[in-house]
């Protein structure tokens, strides 16, 4: 579980106590989609780089 | 003034009527301008109205075309921006507190082809913030209503340019496009909307800078002719823009017409996502249309683009590339707290900074495996048809909660509402959304004509005839 403490010290700034509920269950959400997709074989498969227009088509 | 003139005529009918000299852009930006300020109380789709300087300009252009300077088809013409669009000297507010005081100096590239071409830019649009959460609302500048029914949303970020254009109070709007929010708004409003090719329109201007890997400009128009003379104006290689593409543009307005015995039409074996059954029996009818009209329909293989994969890849892509930095860098430039962000917008950021880099970079990975499929596809077809959304538009209410409901049975707004649109932001394909019915409740329906990179010319001369067959667009909302 995301502590609070965690998600300030990487915010940087305070988080408000009626966020931390939804910010914990959007962060297990991002590693269930992790897991999601490591279920698909992507040992040989090179990212895409986010701006090199070659690699993305 | 002509009595032909009419809130809901297209670009090219205008055009002709500006050319002839029977309509003066002097008497268009007027009918424009009476019209929003009847109308936009209520709808609320425009943040800002350039009155005097869309006046003066149409003064401009209505002389220029006197003199015997007819630019083409967009002269004298008005259209409107999202605002997260930069014009000079007006504020751009991307509809957030954040950007209460910023006024950009300088043109976005796309605002500055589109004033060559001589269109008028008449105001700037509702947004929701920073465009980042999938529906119209928008808690400093208030709800967008769809103006097909004002109890329902336009559905999606680009939903105040949707909603503006489908009224009649402008010609065409540039949107933006990071997971469909220019066509899903265009599908719930019942006019066309455009994401061209990753790179084939220049992101420069838009603010906050658009820095994701999915992030589009969008088109909005009336008509897909209208969609064509707009694409051919803003289209083209700009060097302010890291990602934009060097490829050639073509007349894409003149490439309408081909032989439609020509065209494969290719559907997915395995839906994305669910769908109405409104959606379902609509895009059931445009492909015996098409087949009709003597397109051939065949089922392709894409087993990576279902919404539970998608979504796995799109939202920590998103997350990465938009919401962990882009947000720290606003927040420091315009020297804003937290606490001026959304409710919505905060969790992003607060995620975003959270996520450990593997889920981003698993996702860039597994974006391969779409790529490919789309790649492999498109060898066999020239045009992925699908429906544009797993639903018409939803009421404002489910917007504020977040639902969106097929037939009856709510799915998740962000897994669910974006099935059809996402695979075409994460592989950069063109994507374009017409007009194809109505639900019983007589909301507009969308038709998502998708294909090959760059390939704008296709997807448009599909979307156009079949258009011409099941005219749609000529239906207008009740405003």
């Amino acid at each position: 579980m995301l502590s609070k403490q965690l998600v300030e010290q990487l915010a940087g700034c305070e988080i408000h106590d009626d966020d931390l509920e939804l910010v914990q269950q959007k962060f297990e959400e991002l590693l269930e989609y992790e897991r999601r997709l490591l279920e698909l074989d992507l040992a040989h498969e090179e990212p895409v780089t986010a701006f090199s227009r070659e690699s993305f088509r | 003034m002509t009595d032909a003139v009419g809130p809901f005529q297209s670009i090219a009918e205008l055009a002709r009527l500006i050319e002839s000299g029977e309509l003066s852009p002097t008497e268009l930006v007027k009918t424009h301008l009476d019209r929003i300020a009847a109308l936009d109380r209520e709808l609320n789709s425009y943040i800002s109205v350039f009155e005097a300087d869309a006046r003066r300009e149409a003064a401009n252009a209505t002389q220029e075309i006197r003199s015997g300077n007819y630019r083409g088809p967009l002269h004298g013409i008005p259209v409107g921006l999202k605002d997260n669009w930069s014009v000079a000297g007006h504020p751009t507010t991307s509809g957030s507190t954040v950007l209460r005081d910023y006024v950009p100096t300088h043109d976005a590239t796309v605002v500055e082809r589109l004033r060559a071409a001589g269109a008028i830019v008449i105001g700037k649009h509702n947004m929701n913030e920073f465009a980042y959460t999938g529906d119209a609302r928008n808690l400093r500048f208030g709800p967008i209503l769809n103006p097909w029914n004002p109890e329902y949303s336009p559905s999606g970020t680009s939903g105040g340019s949707a909603a503006a254009v489908a009224a009649g109070l402008c010609g065409a709007a540039i949107g933006t496009d990071g997971a469909g929010s220019t066509r899903r708004p265009a599908a719930a409003c019942g006019i066309v909307g455009l994401k061209a090719t990753f790179g084939r329109v220049s992101r420069h201007g838009q603010y906050p800078a658009a820095q994701s890997s999915v992030d589009h400009p969008g088109i909005l128009t009336r008509t897909v002719e209208d969609a064509a003379i707009v694409l051919g104006a803003v289209a083209g290689q700009d060097d302010r823009d890291p990602a934009s593409a060097a490829s050639r543009v073509v007349d894409y307005r003149q490439q309408l017409r081909r032989d439609p015995s020509t065209i494969r039409v290719g559907i997915p074996e395995k839906p994305f996502g669910p769908a109405s059954a409104d959606a379902l029996k609509a895009v059931d009818d445009a492909l015996a249309t098409m087949e009709r009209l003597g397109m051939s329909v065949r089922e392709v293989s894409l087993p990576h683009a279902g919404i539970e994969l998608t979504q796995a890849m799109e939202a920590p892509i998103l997350a990465a590339e938009g919401h962990a930095t882009r947000l720290h860098d606003l927040l420091r430039q315009h020297h804003a707290s937290i606490d001026d962000l959304g409710p919505d917008i905060r969790t992003f950021y607060y995620v975003a900074r959270a996520m450990p880099a593997s889920v981003y970079v698993t996702a860039q990975k597994a974006r391969r495996l779409l790529i490919r499929d789309f790649d492999r596809a498109l060898r066999a077809v020239d045009v992925i048809v699908t429906p544009m959304a797993v639903a018409s538009a939803q009421t404002r209410t489910q917007d504020l909660m977040g639902k969106v409901t097929v037939d009856g049975a709510d799915v998740a707004a962000v897994s669910g509402g974006r099935a059809f649109s996402i695979p075409y932001n994460l592989t950069g394909l063109p994507a374009l959304s017409v007009p194809c019915g109505f639900t019983a409740a007589g909301l507009p329906i969308g038709l998502e004509i998708a294909g090959r990179p760059f390939d704008e010319a296709t997807v448009l001369a599909v979307a156009h005839a079949y258009e011409q067959a099941a005219p749609w667009h000529t239906a207008n909302p009740p405003v």
